[in-house]
């Protein structure tokens, strides 16, 4: 018994040490080798946890955090690291991968060696060529040097080798061409024409002591600027590599032009948007449910299943119907409209129209919930404070003034917060109603007039017209992690949430 | 007398009524599109003419299937993964004092405020370098995507469970910890049973949120094979709506159809998962 529930001990304990451990080398490979070592040490902690009986009931935790960890820890971790990084279209290799890409290169130096060349095979296909100079040496490679094996013609049999005939040596000759033999110093032997081979020289080489590559074909130092190699002329190698850049995506955001004047408007729009729509969301919700929150009416208990139906469906499918809906040409909202005021509205071409539109529809979806916690914080107000007050003679709006409304925000105002942080990320209903569209008419910018912060980060990331552009995005990622942190924490100060939770329960 | 308060009421009824009307504009068109005879939007009338099920004939030829299957697949998985995770997890926060325990909390509790797709770059980064070394979780799968799912949602679920944990009383498992039973006995003969109810709305929500989320799903699926309904629907329809607004009637009503009757059937159970804390004590 006691056997077997050790033996399910140390499984389970190794199970958890092999994940860490090979998680630990993935992000070590992308983040760099500190987080490597950081997850590394860790994991070992949870196996440790695991063991020792002290720490028994980590027994319990450790699946769940070592999921969370990888999945939703790390990622933001790794969103702020890349924020500080140039990461995007033009930047995906490391430096290393770029040097390693760079010295692969060759060039055909002015007075090269060239030599014909015989191909070999043997009886299980293997491959073998032999070089001939102007002067009839031949020439076979062995560790990088070239030995002269004999003189004159190329021999028909050469060891196990056989000579292959003139018109067969050219079926082969595509194994040739990307052929590199390298030789010493940085020499190699390439393919230079059909019969010919010619020693090529290696184009770039790196110098560590001074940051900078060589290229060998034009004479001139390459240094490691933003990202690139810059020759002394100015212009940047392709391809540029992943490198930190410190503070620069955060001053773009404000200083460059480029990026600054649709940012902000974005970000505006974003504040605005996550503010109406949320108090829109409420006010209805709150009149829908003083309405309901009445013992007398009549199909209450029907009218709130019904005016529930919008929360049911999932959202994304609401949201596209709705944009069909609103077609501007053929939809139905608009040959309603049109067939009563005459007017056809240009739901999604026009700024001002698309959040109309926005706001209307965010309300056809939120205004559900509204009314639920609005209904549930009225029925939790006691019925004796408006016999009282109805004792001392207060009117109905009297009433509601003084007992239903300030009862009403106590309970419901960190929702009321927490709506704004959801809608203020409301990826969904931005970018499946109007895709951030329209466009801004006076910038060049992925973003749209309709556009928040968080679909503006996945336009960057992943819909870039220009290439992506990871580095920016995970800064508009962290700036919206501090906002939201920012709201989550003035939410817990408002209602002493944290303080109850963590005490009490 | 009645008739008198039904006539004071009418003013509230009139208000209800418009906001039904508004609340079911769009159900009802759809369904109108779905059993209306010809694709596109232009001229769609409330009643078709020719009522026809051809659009529900049509769902497996566009990928309907493959989409529901896909979706099932994903929002089943991480809802028993997450169930069997977090109830673990939750418990030893419920009933152990250990070390580590108070700043774990406070992490969780800081941690449920971020919604997963905030970290979309890393994650997107993240998938891509774990499938070079295990295919089967990396971009463009529907097991990598679950994996995501599961890690996003541990923080918030694990202060849901723990908070009805906590409202069990020690006494149970204690008598029985006096009867030889082991802690993990305790758990699961003892309190997994109890907590039934927080198992399922914690299963449900789960369930539900998955099979509704977009955005990570279509930064991790690029094969059309195994796009799940959300990513499948969306590219289907996007700028398409012209020719495709049957279809895509018929397929949005039978794919909205389940979720809806199961939070309908479950709504009170479900939102009081979903409100926690607005009508708290």
């Amino acid at each position: 018994m006691n056997l077997t529930k050790n033996m399910f001990l140390y499984l389970y304990a190794g199970i958890i040490g092999v994940i860490g451990i090979f998680f630990s080398y993935i992000l070590g490979n992308i983040a760099g080798d500190i987080w490597g070592l950081l997850f590394f040490l860790v994991s070992f902690l949870f196996v440790v946890f695991i063991i020792h009986p002290k720490t028994y009931p980590w027994r319990y935790i450790v699946p769940a955090f070592t999921l969370m960890l990888i999945f939703m820890i790390y990622p933001i971790v790794y969103t702020i690291q890349i924020a500080y990084t140039n990461y995007g279209t033009g930047h995906i290799l490391t430096k290393e991968q770029v040097i390693e890409q760079l010295e692969k290169e060759t060039f055909l130096p002015e007075n090269p060696k060239n030599y014909s060349y015989a191909v070999y095979e043997d009886d299980k296909g293997n491959i073998k060529l032999l070089f001939k100079d102007e002067e009839g040496n031949i020439y076979d490679i062995v560790n990088k040097k070239m030995t002269v094996v004999e003189k004159g013609e190329f021999p028909l049999e050469f060891e196990h080798y056989k000579i292959l005939p003139q018109e067969k040596k050219f079926t082969k000759i595509g194994n040739f061409q990307n052929l590199k033999i390298p030789l010493e110093e940085d020499i190699f032997l390439q393919l230079s024409d059909i019969n010919h081979f010619a020693t090529f020289r290696q184009r770039y080489k790196y110098i560590p002591q001074e940051d900078a590559i060589y290229d060998f074909l034009n004479n001139e130092k390459l240094i490691s600027q933003k990202g690139f190699f810059v020759r002394p002329n100015g212009e940047e190698v392709i391809p540029g590599f992943v490198e930190y850049v410190g503070w620069e995506n955060f001053l773009r955001l404000f200083k460059d032009e480029r990026v600054s004047k649709s940012f902000l408007r974005v970000f505006s729009w974003t504040f605005i948007w996550a503010a109406v729509t949320t108090l829109l969301n409420f006010a209805v919700g709150l009149l829908l449910a003083l309405l309901m929150n009445d013992k007398n009416l009549k199909f209450k208990g029907i009218y709130r299943t019904l005016l529930i139906i919008p929360w049911a469906i999932p959202a994304f499918i609401s949201l596209l119907v709705w944009v069909g809906l609103l077609n501007t040409e053929v939809g139905v909202v608009n040959r309603i409209l049109s067939s009563i005021i005459g007017v056809k509205i240009p739901w999604f071409l026009d700024t001002t129209w698309a959040r109309v539109a926005l706001f209307l529809v965010n309300l056809w979806l939120g205004y559900p919930y509204a009314m639920t916690v609005c209904l549930g914080a009225l029925q939790s107000i006691p019925e004796e404070l408006y016999e009282a007050a109805k004792v001392d003679g207060a009117s109905n709006f009297h009433q509601f003034k003084s007992i239903t409304l300030p009862l009403l925000l106590t309970a419901i105002g960190p929702l009321i917060v927490g709506t704004f942080s959801f809608n203020f990320n409301n990826f969904n209903v931005i970018y499946l109603l109007t895709g951030g569209k329209p466009p801004m008419s006076d910038i060049s910018t992925v973003a749209g007039t309709t556009d928040i912060l968080i679909s503006y980060t996945y336009k960057l990331a992943f819909e870039g017209g220009r290439g992506q552009d990871y580095g920016l995005a995970a800064t508009i990622s962290i700036i919206v992690f501090i906002i939201i942190a920012a709201l989550s924490i003035f939410n817990f100060w408002i209602s002493g949430t944290f303080e109850r939770e963590v005490k009490y329960e | 007398m009645k008739r008198n308060t039904f006539l004071k009421q009418l003013p509230k009824h009139i208000i209800i009524w418009i906001f039904l009307l508004f609340t079911f504009f769009p159900v009802v068109w759809t369904i109108s599109a779905s059993f209306r005879a010809g694709g596109g939007l232009v001229g769609q009338k409330l009643i078709p003419d020719n009522p026809t099920l051809s659009h529900y004939e049509r769902l497996g030829e566009i990928g309907f299937l493959t989409w529901i299957k896909n979706s099932l697949g994903v929002s089943i998985s991480t809802a028993i993964l997450t169930v069997f995770f977090i109830s673990l997890a939750a418990y030893a926060f419920s009933r152990f004092n250990f070390w580590g325990k108070k700043y774990s909390l406070i992490t969780l509790f800081i941690l449920q405020m971020f919604p997963a797709i905030m970290g979309m770059v890393a994650i997107y980064l993240l998938l891509y370098h774990i499938g070079r070394y295990v295919p089967f979780l990396g971009l463009n799968t529907l097991s990598g995507l679950v994996m995501v799912y599961l890690g996003g949602g541990v923080p918030y679920n694990i202060w849901l469970m723990k908070g009805f944990l906590d409202s069990i009383p020690d006494s149970l498992e204690e008598s029985a910890l006096i009867d030889g039973a082991t802690r993990f006995q305790a758990y699961y003969k003892i309190i997994l049973p109890l907590s039934t109810p927080i198992l399922a709305v914690v299963a449900i929500t789960t369930f539900i949120s998955t099979y509704s989320e977009f955005l990570l799903a279509s930064i991790v699926l690029k094969d059309p094979a195994k796009y799940t309904f959300a990513v499948g629907l969306r590219n289907f329809v996007a700028g398409m709506y012209d020719v495709r607004w049957g279809d895509f009637a018929a397929a949005s009503i039978l794919g909205a159809l389940p979720i809806v009757i199961l939070f309908l059937a479950l709504q009170n159970l479900i939102v009081s998962g979903l409100t926690r804390g607005a009508v708290k004590e």
